[in-house]
C-alpha cells in the first residue's frame, strides 16, 4: 500500500461464525485503507462482508463471531486490541456509524433536538443552552427547513429523510475523523436519496472527515466515491479510484457486475438467461470465492487465495489471473 | 413487445381511491384513465406515496375502488360479483413485492404453484404434474424444488417461485410490484430477461411498478410517471426517459445516479419533501416544489395533453 | 444481510415441527424438561390403561372385611371404607381425568379457535359480539362459572366436560382472533386472494395454519389445568359422583378420613392428579419456550 495519509488501515481482517464444519469464515483476509479527507465506496452484494467489516471497525461484532486473525489500525491504534472501555471513547468522538433503520436509530421517546443536544453536551461538554443552540444550528446546517420548531418534533413525527438528516447532525456534532454510513439511503425515494448524498459530499467538505460508504449500488459509487473496494463472499476482490475501476475493471466479478448492472441512461444487452451470483455461494476455506463463477479460473484458484497484485497505482486486484 | 392493436386490453378510466380514518380522508389515487394494449410493458413509476401501488390494487379489485371504470377486455371488472372477480383473476394475476411474506410459509412449492390451476379447474392428477414441470422450467428452478419450502430457497429462488405463481394460469394480464427491488445487483438483469422471455413466449401484457427506473427502462415500452395520486406524464419508454418534459420528471431522473462516473450530472434537486397525501394541494398537486410554477398552476389541475408522438404531459407551461 | 431467514418462514408450528422427526429427538435433547413431561404422561397414560387389568380387583368391589387397611402387598394404596382397593380406583380415576381434560381441551381449542378466526378475519359486527360475549365470560373466574355451568344443566359427565370447556374457550377466541388480525394483511393472504381463493379458504387454509402454534400450546397448558378443574369440581360434588372412581371424587371420599389417621384413601389420588397436572404443565410450559425461541 502506498504510504499516504492513510487513516485507518485494515490488514487481514479474518472473522469465523460457527456453523457446520468448523463454521462459517465471514471475512477472509479483508485488507484496504481509507486516507483522510477521502470518500470510499465499500460495494459488494448480499454476503459479501461488507457490513460486516464495518461493524468489526466500530466493534460491533455480534458475540458469535470470532476474530482468526487481523490489525485494524485507527490512528496509530489497533483497534482490535483495545479494551472496551477506550472503544467506547472511541466510537462517536473519532469514528462514527450511520445505518440503514433511522427510525430505530433514534430514540422514539426523545425529541431529536434533544438528541442532537445531547451529542454535544457528551462529546464536547457543553452546558444545556449552548448545546441547545447548536443543536438547532446543527438541524439547520443539515437542510432541515425550520429547524426551531422541527427541533421539537419526535422522530416518528419527521419523514425518513428528515431522521436521516438529524443523524448525519448528531454525527456531524461529534466531529469524527472517520464516518461509517452503512446504506444510509436504502428504503428511501430516489430525490430524497439525491439530497441525503449532497448533504453527505457537503460534511465531508466542511469538515474534512472521510468517510467509508458502504453501498449495493454502483450508481452511487459512481457519483459520490473517490475510491471503491469490491467485495464478495467475504474477500475483497478490487480496489481503484473510482474512475479506475469503471473504465478499466480487472477483476472478473467486477468485469462482470459492471456489464450486467442495469442502467437508466441506456438499454443494456440482456444476458442468456441464468441465475445471478449471489446464489448458493461456497464460502470455501481455502482459494477464490469467485472460482465456481469465474469465466478465467484456473485450477490454482480453488487451492490458493490470491493475493492483492497492484496492477497501476492505486489499482489492486485480488486475482490469479487478472488479464 | 408490440404491435399496438386497436383495442386495449385494460382501461382504466377515472380510477379513484381514497382511504377513511375518521374524519380524514387520504386520496391516494386522484381519478387516473389510461390504456393499456396487449403486449406492451408499461412501466409505473414514482416515488413512495404517489399511489402507484394503490392504483395496481385497486385494479385488481385486490382492494375496492372509490370510484372509476376498469375495463378488461370489454368487461368492467368493478361491476363484477365476488365469484365473477374470482373467475377473471385467472387471467389477471399479480407478482408481489416481497417474496418473504407473499409466498405461504407452510405451503411447499408445489402446493403453492397447483392451487390456481386447481381453483381454476385447470389441470388435474396427470395434467397437473405436466403443468408444474413445465412452469418451473420456463423460470428456471430446478424440479426437485417443488417439494421445498420457502425458507429453503434463496432470495431469487423465492422470487421466481412467486413469478411461477403468477404465470401458471398463462394469464393475459400480470402486474409486476417491484420485482426486482429486493433483489442483489448481478440478480436483477436475470429478472429482467427471464421476464421479457415469459412475456414473449405466453404473450402476456405487463403493468410493472417500480421504484428502480433502470428496470423499467430495460423492460418497458411505455412509461407512465405518477405524482400523488395522479398520472403527471407518459409516453413510450425512450420518449420519457431521455426526453423527460414535466419537472418532476426531469428531477426524478436526474436524481438517480448513474453508474459511470465520466457522466456528468446537472442535478435538479426539489425543494422540501412531497406533502401529505391527505392534504393534496389545490391545482397542480406539484406546484409548491416546482421551479417553473406559475400562479395559474395554484388555481387548476392540468389535464393530461398529448404534445406529439403519444407522449403526454399534465402540465400548463408545455 | 448473509443469512436470509425471516421470522415467517422460520416460524414453525407445532404441526411443522413434529414431523420432523431428526428435529423432534433434537428438541428433546435440548429441552429436558419436556422430555420429563412426556415420560410421566407416559407411565401415568401405560399405568391407568394396562394396570388395572393387572389387580386382581375391580373399582367397585366393595370388601367389607378389609375396610380402611393401610397400604399393604396385598393393597399397595390400601382400601377405603368400603374395602374398594384405592389403587385400582385412582387408576381408573386416572383414565377418565385424562379422558376429559383431552376432550376439554380438544373443544375448546377447536371451538375457540373456529370462532375467534372467523371474528378477527371478518370482523365487523360478529367480531364486535363475540367480543362482548368473552368480556362477559371472562368476567367471571373460569373455575365459578364451570361450577354455575355443571349445576344448571346437572351432574353427568359430559356436561363437565362441556362446562369446563365453555370457561377456557375465551382464551382460544381471543388467541387465534389477534394472531389472524395480523395475518390476516400478510402478503401470503393477499396473494392467496389474487391467486382466485374465495375469503373462506384464504381463512381457513393459508391464515389459521400459521396462526395455530399460541393456540396449540395453549391447549397443552389447558390439559393440565382440566384435570385441576375437573377434580376440583367433583370434590365440590358437582358434575362426576361417587361411586364413579375419579380424581377429586376419591379425595372427597376420604376428607373424612384424614383426622382420624387413614390418610392413604386422599393422598394417593390427589397425589396422581398433582403428578398429571405437573405432566401437561411441564410439557406446555416447554412447548411455550420452544416455540417462542422459534419466533426471532
Amino acid at each position: 500500500m502506498t504510504e499516504r495519509d492513510e487513516l485507518l488501515r485494515i490488514r487481514d481482517l479474518t472473522v469465523t461464525f460457527p456453523g457446520r464444519d468448523g463454521g462459517v469464515v465471514i471475512l477472509d483476509k479483508v485488507t484496504f485503507d481509507v486516507s483522510g479527507k477521502e470518500i470510499v465506496g465499500l460495494v459488494g452484494e448480499s454476503g459479501s462482508g461488507k457490513t460486516m467489516t464495518s461493524l468489526a471497525v466500530m466493534g460491533f461484532l455480534p458475540p458469535s463471531g470470532r476474530i482468526q486473525q487481523g490489525e485494524i489500525w485507527f490512528k496509530g491504534r489497533n483497534l482490535l486490541e483495545c479494551s472496551e472501555a477506550e472503544m467506547r471513547k472511541t466510537r462517536g468522538r473519532e469514528i462514527a456509524m450511520i445505518f440503514q433503520s433511522t427510525r430505530s436509530a433514534l430514540n422514539p421517546l426523545m425529541r431529536v433536538g434533544d438528541q442532537v443536544a445531547r451529542v454535544y453536551r457528551i462529546q464536547r461538554g457543553l452546558d444545556a443552552k449552548e448545546a441547545q443552540e447548536k443543536a438547532v444550528a446543527a438541524l439547520n446546517r443539515m437542510g432541515i427547513p425550520d429547524a426551531e420548531r422541527r427541533a421539537r418534533a419526535y422522530p416518528h413525527q419527521l419523514s425518513r429523510g428528515m431522521c436521516q438528516r438529524v443523524l448525519i447532525g448528531m454525527m456531524v456534532a461529534c466531529e469524527p475523523a472517520l464516518l461509517i454510513a452503512d446504506e444510509p439511503t436504502t428504503g428511501l425515494d430516489v430525490t430524497i436519496q439525491a439530497q441525503i448524498f449532497e448533504l453527505i459530499k457537503a460534511v465531508q467538505q466542511a469538515t474534512g472527515a472521510s468517510i467509508l460508504l458502504i453501498t449495493h449500488d454502483l450508481g452511487v459509487v459512481a457519483e459520490t466515491c473517490e475510491r471503491v473496494v469490491v467485495m464478495y463472499a467475504g474477500q475483497v476482490m478490487e480496489m481503484a479510484a473510482v474512475e479506475d475501476l469503471f473504465a478499466r475493471p480487472r477483476h472478473p466479478y467486477t468485469q462482470r457486475l459492471l456489464s450486467s448492472v442495469l442502467r437508466v441512461d441506456k438499454v443494456i444487452e440482456m444476458p442468456a438467461v441464468d441465475a445471478g451470483l449471489t446464489e448458493d455461494v461456497a464460502y470455501s476455506i481455502a482459494g477464490c470465492r469467485f472460482a465456481s463463477r469465474c469465466p478465467r479460473v484456473l485450477p490454482t484458484c480453488w487451492e490458493q487465495t490470491p493475493l492483492g497484485v497492484q496492477i497501476e497505482a492505486d489499482h489492486w486486484v485480488t486475482c490469479h489471473n487478472c488479464g | 413487445m408490440s404491435i399496438r392493436q386497436k383495442q386495449p386490453l385494460l382501461r382504466v378510466v377515472e380510477l379513484v381511491k381514497e382511504f377513511h380514518e375518521g374524519p380524514l380522508v387520504l386520496r391516494a389515487v386522484n381519478s387516473i384513465s389510461f390504456e393499456v394494449y396487449p403486449g406492451e410493458a408499461v412501466g409505473l413509476v414514482g416515488e413512495s406515496g404517489c399511489g402507484k401501488t394503490t392504483a395496481v390494487r385497486s385494479i385488481l379489485r385486490l382492494t375496492e375502488p372509490t370510484s372509476g371504470h376498469v375495463y378488461f377486455g370489454g368487461t368492467d371488472l368493478t361491476t363484477l360479483s365476488r365469484g365473477e372477480m374470482r373467475a377473471a383473476r385467472r387471467n389477471l394475476q399479480m407478482v408481489f413485492q416481497d417474496p418473504d411474506t407473499s409466498l405461504n410459509p407452510r405451503f411447499t412449492v408445489r402446493r403453492t404453484l397447483a392451487e390456481p390451476l386447481k381453483l381454476h379447474k385447470l389441470a388435474n392428477g396427470g395434467t397437473l404434474d405436466t403443468r408444474l414441470l413445465e412452469t418451473m422450467g420456463r423460470v428456471n428452478l430446478d424440479p426437485e424444488f417443488l417439494q421445498r419450502y420457502p425458507h429453503q430457497l434463496s432470495e431469487g429462488q423465492r422470487q421466481r417461485v412467486g413469478v411461477a405463481r403468477a404465470i401458471i394460469t398463462e394469464p393475459q394480464f400480470v402486474a409486476l410490484d417491484e420485482p426486482t427491488s429486493a433483489l442483489d445487483m448481478s440478480v436483477r438483469i436475470h429478472m429482467i430477461a427471464l421476464l421479457q422471455r415469459l412475456q414473449e413466449e405466453l404473450g402476456m401484457t405487463y403493468v410493472f411498478i417500480a421504484h428502480d427506473l433502470s428496470a423499467v427502462r430495460a423492460l418497458c415500452n411505455r412509461v407512465m410517471v405518477m405524482y400523488l395520486g395522479a398520472i403527471v406524464e407518459s409516453g413510450p419508454t425512450d420518449e420519457i426517459f431521455d426526453r423527460p418534459l414535466h419537472y418532476y420528471t426531469r428531477a426524478l431522473l436526474s436524481a438517480i445516479p448513474i453508474p459511470d462516473p465520466q457522466v456528468k450530472r446537472q442535478r435538479i434537486l426539489l425543494k422540501d419533501e412531497p406533502p401529505s397525501l391527505y392534504d393534496v394541494p389545490k391545482g397542480c398537486a406539484f406546484h409548491e416544489r416546482c421551479a417553473d410554477a406559475q400562479p395559474r398552476c395554484r388555481e387548476s389541475r392540468p389535464e393530461l395533453r398529448d404534445v406529439g408522438g403519444g407522449h403526454l404531459v399534465a402540465c400548463e407551461g408545455i | 444481510m448473509s443469512v436470509p431467514t425471516s421470522a415467517l418462514s422460520t416460524r414453525l408450528s407445532a404441526g411443522a415441527f413434529v414431523q420432523r422427526v431428526g428435529g423432534f429427538s433434537k428438541v428433546l435433547r435440548e429441552h429436558r424438561m419436556l422430555l420429563l413431561g412426556l415420560v410421566v404422561l407416559l407411565v401415568v397414560i401405560l399405568a391407568a390403561t394396562f394396570g388395572p387389568s393387572l389387580l386382581p380387583y375391580g373399582p367397585l368391589k366393595t370388601d367389607p372385611e378389609s375396610r380402611l387397611q393401610p397400604p399393604s402387598l396385598a393393597h399397595p394404596m390400601g382400601t377405603d371404607n368400603f374395602g374398594r382397593d384405592v389403587l385400582v380406583r385412582v387408576l381408573y380415576g386416572a383414565r377418565l381425568d385424562l379422558r376429559i381434560s383431552f376432550l376439554v381441551a380438544f373443544s375448546a381449542l377447536i371451538a375457540g379457535t373456529l370462532v375467534g378466526a372467523f371474528s378477527g378475519y371478518y370482523g365487523g359486527i360478529v367480531d364486535d359480539v363475540v367480543m362482548r360475549i368473552t368480556d362477559v365470560m371472562q368476567a367471571f373466574p373460569s373455575f365459578v362459572l364451570a361450577m354455575a355451568i355443571t349445576a344448571m344443566l346437572g351432574n353427568t359427565i359430559p356436561n363437565v366436560v362441556l362446562a369446563i370447556a365453555f370457561s377456557y374457550s375465551p382464551f382460544f377466541i381471543r388467541l387465534t382472533r389477534g394472531e389472524v388480525l395480523s395475518a390476516r394483511e400478510l402478503g401470503y393472504a393477499e396473494a392467496a386472494r389474487c391467486v382466485g381463493n374465495p375469503e373462506w379458504r384464504v381463512l381457513y387454509l393459508h391464515v389459521l395454519p400459521n396462526c395455530l402454534t399460541p393456540a396449540l400450546v395453549q391447549a397443552t397448558l389447558c390439559l393440565g389445568w382440566a384435570i385441576l378443574n375437573a377434580s376440583g369440581l367433583a370434590f365440590l360434588g358437582l358434575g362426576v359422583r361417587p361411586p364413579t372412581p375419579e380424581g377429586g371424587v376419591l379425595v372427597g371420599e376420604g376428607t373424612q378420613f384424614i383426622i382420624s389417621g387413614e390418610w392413604w384413601i386422599s393422598v394417593f389420588p390427589g397425589a396422581m392428579i398433582v403428578l398429571m397436572a405437573f405432566a401437561f404443565n411441564l410439557i406446555g410450559d416447554s412447548l411455550r419456550d420452544i416455540t417462542a425461541q422459534e419466533e426471532r
